[in-house]
């Protein structure tokens, strides 16, 4: 009984009416547990596959080598034009550009009929410039006599002016001198009267004084006698009063004369300097007269004009018929290489030069064009290697010059003097230049660097720690370049370590905190 | 009809109680433009209250697709707390059923006071016993290990209590019955205790799984490697941004609790009734 009991407590199932129900709930939970297992996979799986796998690399030490190449031409180092008259019409153009040429080869032909006609054009055209230089030298030659006959002309009038003058002034002096004569002999008559009026006067008042003593004797003595004295003493007044009257007269007289005299003299000094005056006037007209027949006759080029223009017309008739003797043929002078045709067959010869032509004896000169960027790295006197089309290379060229190219602002021409018998003219090189830069600690792979609104950036490899263990996971580092060629970018210290991871390549695009799987 | 008002009382009560769950499921079904319009408020700061709709007006699947084929971040999580639950409730059957059956059944010294301690530790919250927690893993170097969450868990004593309560229920007469037929000590508790109070013992086990399926402040606390760390501690990890993940992070969170909590729900019932009773 007891061990029955036992049994039953032992095998004490609690009664479950939801048995079924608690059955499911594990069963449900069982399978949401494998659902979750499969998840986790499928999940790992998806991550697995979608994380960007990249490459890494760590900054280095190293030179930003710059390597320019450029390819260029080669051309001669002494460029010869060749010129012939101009319009005149080319038959055949015999080389072409590029093309090799000894001396005398033939390099283009005219048409003879054409150069005929254009002689002869020219020839007519001379006859005319010798008639239009005839007649300018006749009409010089009547212009030259005319003016001779001018000057004549006015010397003599000149001369008979200065003539009639002076017999004028002449005889004005002799009518000037005469009046002076008159005014001085008046002058001294009128001193005379005057002094003898003097005399007269002091005579007069002697006698007006012994007059007067008388008179005085008379009242002082009222009885004397002095009848006879006063009578002789009035006597006496009377007669050199009437004296001195007389002289007074005569002074009057001879002072109007002296007055007239002087008039007229100072009359004749007038008409002597007016007859001077006028003799001077006289004689300035016909100087200047003189002087216009002097002048030389209007300038006039058209002699001299006709004259070049004959010159001219007579060089290209000379060229002509060089060309007529030669039947039409333009040669080569110069053994050379034909670097530029101006001629075409059936046009007519254009002014300036017809061909150009490389002295192949002059040397020949490698120009290439590089950009403003590389500029900056190559300088005169560094040596440059070139390849040519057949992979010969030629070390150790310095380069002769780099200017900036005239067409083009951005773009510099470096030239390089070949000597020997390297290159040829036309021949087509590849100019090859490293540059060694000083030694950077950061150096990435170009592939490293990206810009975003005009700043660079790395993306740094950054390990964080998160629910799936340590992921990596792309930092984006900002940088400065110091320098940079096709390859490598050198970096400003202290932005990246040298520990520090930079990824250089992706399967996917990435960014800034992507995810990412590090391939070794 | 007072069956029926009460009915209607306790579906409406219900539903109130539901609500958060229902919430976090039509979430998990909308798309993502649909859960900005609804939580725009939370987004931006202003006064406006959060709308929300039980039905997505444009239901997809598109939050489960990423979550299960592209977030094995989720899994290493839910296989970290699925780690985490197994070992600490195994580790409690084999230190917590013998601790609650020798205190219910062995006679032992000061037996109340040894209970009174436990209950005592018991009511401590974490936050009490965090920090020589913290000294004593620092110490065995054990912290950033899973060790230092089970281990603690391990002996924890809320399931010793529990249990103690159902093996306190087992007849003594019945164990005095086997002792005179020859059974030892350990044929009794093997056969006759764990049969006796397994309903304690799962009960135990259901309120742990509950406990450590949602442990957030001893892994927070002690483990600093994220790769160790539990489902409990993705949520927080995720920005509002994605709200449509967590949405759906949360349904798989839920699912296991669920299914516990059918599958022991009488179990769960007598438990919280048996650390409910008063001493």
């Amino acid at each position: 009984m007891m061990q029955k009991t036992v049994k039953e407590i032992i095998n004490y199932r609690r009664p479950d009416k939801r048995n079924s129900m608690r059955a499911k709930a594990i069963k449900a939970l069982a399978a949401f547990l494998v659902l979750m297992i499969l998840f986790t996979i499928l999940s790992r799986v998806a991550r697995q596959v979608t994380i960007p796998a990249v490459t890494i690399t760590n900054p280095k030490k190293g030179t930003i080598d710059r390597r320019i190449e450029a390819s260029g031409q080669v051309e001669g180092n002494q460029l010869l034009p060749v010129t012939t008259a101009a319009g005149l019409r080319v038959k055949t153009v015999n080389v072409r550009e590029g093309e090799r040429v000894s001396a005398k080869d033939v390099l283009f032909e005219v048409d003879m009929e054409d150069l005929a006609e254009k002689i002869q054009t020219l020839e007519e055209e001379i006859e005319a410039i010798d008639l239009r230089i005839d007649t300018a030298a006749a009409n010089s030659e009547n212009a030259e006599n005319k003016r001779e006959l001018e000057q004549q002309k006015a010397a003599e009038n000149y001369n008979r002016a200065a003539a009639s003058g002076n017999q004028t002034v002449a005889s004005a002096y002799e009518s000037m001198i005469a009046a002076q004569e008159t005014k001085a002999a008046a002058a001294a008559a009128y001193d005379e009267a005057y002094a003898d009026y003097q005399q007269k006067e002091e005579a007069l008042s002697q006698a007006l004084e012994h007059q007067q003593n008388v008179e005085n004797m008379i009242s002082g003595d009222p009885d004397g006698d002095y009848n006879i004295q006063k009578e002789e003493a009035d006597a006496a007044a009377e007669k050199t009063q009437a004296e001195r009257d007389t002289a007074l007269q005569s002074v009057e007289t001879s002072e109007q004369t002296s007055q007239q005299a002087a008039a007229e003299y100072s009359a004749a000094v007038n008409e002597y300097r007016q007859a001077v005056e006028a003799n001077k006037d006289s004689l300035l007209d016909k100087e200047h007269a003189i002087q216009d027949a002097d002048l030389p006759a209007d300038a006039d080029s058209t002699r001299e004009e006709a004259e070049i223009e004959r010159e001219g017309k007579a060089r290209d008739l000379e060229k002509l018929r060089k060309i007529q003797e030669n039947n039409g043929l333009v040669g080569s002078e110069i053994d050379a290489v034909v670097t530029k045709i101006g001629v075409s067959a059936g046009d007519a010869t254009p002014e300036g030069m017809n061909m150009v032509l490389a002295d192949t004896a002059a040397g020949v000169t490698f120009t290439a064009q590089i950009s403003e960027d590389d500029r900056k790295y190559i300088t005169r006197d560094d040596t440059v290697s070139l390849t040519d089309a057949d992979n010969n290379v030629f070390d150790d060229l310095p380069v002769a010059a780099i200017q900036a190219n005239e067409e083009n602002s951005e773009l510099y021409d470096v030239t390089v003097h070949l000597g020997g018998n390297k290159l040829e003219i036309g021949d087509s090189a590849t100019m090859k230049f490293t540059k060694k830069s000083s030694v950077y600690n950061t150096c990435v792979p170009i592939a490293a660097l990206h810009q975003e609104n005009n700043q660079y950036y790395v993306l740094a490899v950054k390990t964080t720690d998160t629910v799936l263990g340590e992921e990596t996971t792309a930092e984006k580092v900002e940088v400065t370049v110091k320098e940079k060629n096709a390859a490598y970018a050198a970096l400003t210290d202290g932005a990246l370590t040298s520990d520090q991871k930079v990824i250089t390549d992706s399967d996917k695009e990435i960014e800034a905190g992507d995810r990412i799987r590090v391939e070794e | 009809m007072g069956r029926k008002v009460a009915f209607l009382v306790l579906i409406i009560t219900a539903l109130i109680v539901c609500y958060p769950i229902l919430f976090i499921l039509a979430g998990s079904f909308m798309g993502e433009a649909e859960i900005k319009n609804y939580l725009l408020p939370m987004l931006t700061d202003s006064d406006a209250f959060v709308t929300w709709q039980l039905i997505p007006e444009m239901p997809t699947l598109r939050y489960y697709v990423e979550l299960l084929l592209d977030s094995p971040e989720f899994f290493r999580m839910f296989w970290n707390s699925v780690k985490l639950v197994v070992l600490i409730l195994a580790g409690q059957l084999a230190a917590g059923v013998p601790a609650a059956w020798a205190l219910a059944k062995m006679k032992l010294p000061f037996p109340r006071a040894l209970l009174f301690l436990y209950i005592i530790l018991m009511m401590m919250p974490f936050q009490v016993t965090m920090l020589s927690n913290y000294l004593v893993l620092d110490t065995l170097k054990l912290l950033d290990t899973h060790s230092a969450i089970i281990l603690p868990a391990v002996f924890s004593t809320f399931p010793v209590f529990i249990m103690h309560r159902f093996f306190s229920s087992v007849p003594e007469a019945l164990l005095e019955a086997a002792r005179i037929d020859g059974a030892g000590e350990l044929l009794i508790f093997v056969h006759i205790g764990i049969p006796l109070g397994s309903g304690g013992i799962i009960s135990a086990m259901m309120l742990g799984f509950l406990e450590y399926w949602n442990l957030i402040e001893q892994p927070l606390t002690f483990l600093k490697t994220k790769s160790l760390w539990p489902l409990s501690l993705y949520l927080p990890n995720i920005s509002l941004e994605n709200a449509g993940i967590a949405f759906v992070s949360s349904v798989a969170a839920f699912i296991p609790a669920l299914l516990i909590f059918i599958g022991g729900q009488d179990y769960l019932e007598q438990g919280i009734v048996a650390s409910a009773l008063k001493e």
